[in-house]
């Protein structure tokens, strides 16, 4: 039996496209196996915690530039201490959760202990519970400068518009003429807090599902390894075009010879 | 093909515009719901059964010990926040003797379920009370992607009316 002159080219053609798809399937397969692992994991960051669980790795804390500042100041209300770590706030060494920086001070009174940002008063109990969080939604006056405490014990605030003085139960805010307080200021933080804040700060900068988002995008090696994932999505498609062809060709190929095979 | 894509652009766009933001302050909605003159401010503290309630009722602890409101007559009006996915949705709600009055999404953070804040949704809210299990007596329909939203808001309501019940108000004329 003679070949088909055509068939020659044809032939080396497909010979070529076989060696071409094997070396795109064996470079995108560790590129599936690395989208395929960290899509199935996204897919359950919730159930799995992944959103809360944070990387205490020194090495990947470098990588993504996660330092805690080295000047904390506080503020003190009685024996306890309110520092900002950037955008967190601590009681001693406990997360405010909900409480934003910037820190503007903190007093104590009987009862409360009033922690104030910029924007925002968070009530406490002496026990550190969160009694109420205030904002502009409850009456605060925006840009708080200071807070402090007459010689009355009633507390006042200093912003940008005024002063305002609060009622007994901090309910209402009422605005006043220029008020004689005592403004709380900011003090160095002991040096042993400072080291427990930095090292709390940093060690919850990181969680895994931001490691697990950054390896399926490749961000986590920053430009190139958006640019490793957009090649491996054209490997993927090249690999799906000339898996497709290859089938075809053969089933093309299957069917002559099956219909020259055949009795006429 | 160009004037398809202007249009699908336009609705994208103005579904991203709508998707949060403050609707209306807490003093605006008072001042609404009580005519102008909106009654002093009055605390629940969150103590003993109450905050063991609340805590049911949210699925978790409420994150604070008290909470305000606003009574005249044998209405209460309360400014309450839940988070739907990350963020907190800011409600208004009026309760009126043993059912709620109104329910309205004062502030909307999170990029989906903002629908919610719809009347089509929130009018099915008037009228309904608890039942004895503390669960809304009556069932909601929910909006399709927009399931932790609406959960949020149910559990509100259903915040709101139980802390109405707990709360003695000074003018209340229902028998």
């Amino acid at each position: 039996m003679t070949r088909h002159p055509k068939s020659r080219p044809r032939a080396k053609l497909l010979r070529s496209l076989y060696i071409w798809h094997r070396y795109f399937g064996l470079s995108a397969a560790l590129f599936v196996m690395l989208l395929s692992a960290t899509g199935l994991a996204l897919n359950h960051t919730e159930s799995l915690r992944m959103d809360s669980t944070h990387i205490q790795s020194e090495w990947l804390l470098d990588w993504y530039g996660i330092h805690a500042p080295d000047d904390l100041s506080s503020y003190a209300a009685d024996s306890v201490l309110f520092t900002m770590v950037k955008e967190q706030v601590f009681r001693n060494t406990e997360l405010l959760s909900g409480f934003h920086a910037p820190l503007v001070g903190a007093v104590a009174l009987r009862d409360f202990t009033v922690v104030a940002s910029a924007n925002h008063l968070a009530l406490l109990s002496a026990e550190g519970e969160l009694i109420e969080s205030l904002d502009h939604s409850t009456g605060i006056p925006a840009a708080i400068q200071a807070i402090g405490t007459t010689s009355d014990g009633v507390i006042a605030i200093k912003t940008a518009d005024g002063y305002y003085l609060t009622d007994e139960d901090l309910l209402a805010w009422n605005e006043t003429g220029r008020v004689e307080a005592t403004w709380s200021t900011p003090t160095n933080t002991p040096p042993e807090l400072a080291r427990a804040l930095q090292a709390n700060y940093r060690g919850n900068g990181l969680t895994l599902e931001r490691i697990l988002l950054d390896l399926h995008s490749g961000r986590i090696l920053g430009k190139t390894g958006v640019i490793l994932v957009d090649a491996a999505a054209i490997l993927f498609l090249l690999l799906a075009i000339s898996g497709a062809w290859l089938w075809s060709r053969r089933r093309a190929s299957a069917r002559e010879h099956k219909r020259k095979l055949e009795p006429r | 093909m160009i004037r398809v894509y202007l249009i699908v652009l336009i609705l994208f766009g103005s579904g991203a515009t709508l998707a949060n933001g403050d609707y209306q302050s807490p003093e605006e909605f008072l001042r609404e719901v009580f005519k102008g003159a909106t009654p002093e401010t009055s605390v629940i503290w969150l103590k003993g059964d109450i905050k063991e309630t609340a805590s049911e009722i949210l699925g978790h602890p409420y994150p604070g010990l008290r909470i305000r409101y606003w009574g005249e007559g044998s209405r209460t009006a309360w400014i309450l926040e839940e988070i739907g996915k990350v963020k907190p949705i800011t409600v208004g709600l009026v309760v009126n003797g043993d059912s709620l009055e109104k329910i309205r999404v004062l502030a909307f953070r999170e990029s989906r379920g903002w629908e919610v804040r719809y009347p089509f949704f929130t009018d099915q809210f008037t009228g309904i009370g608890l039942d004895d299990d503390k669960q809304l007596n009556r069932s909601i329909d929910g909006i399709s992607g927009a399931t932790l939203s609406v959960r949020a808001l149910e559990k509100l309501a259903r915040l709101a009316l139980y802390l109405h019940s707990q709360v003695h108000l000074p003018h209340d004329t229902t028998p």
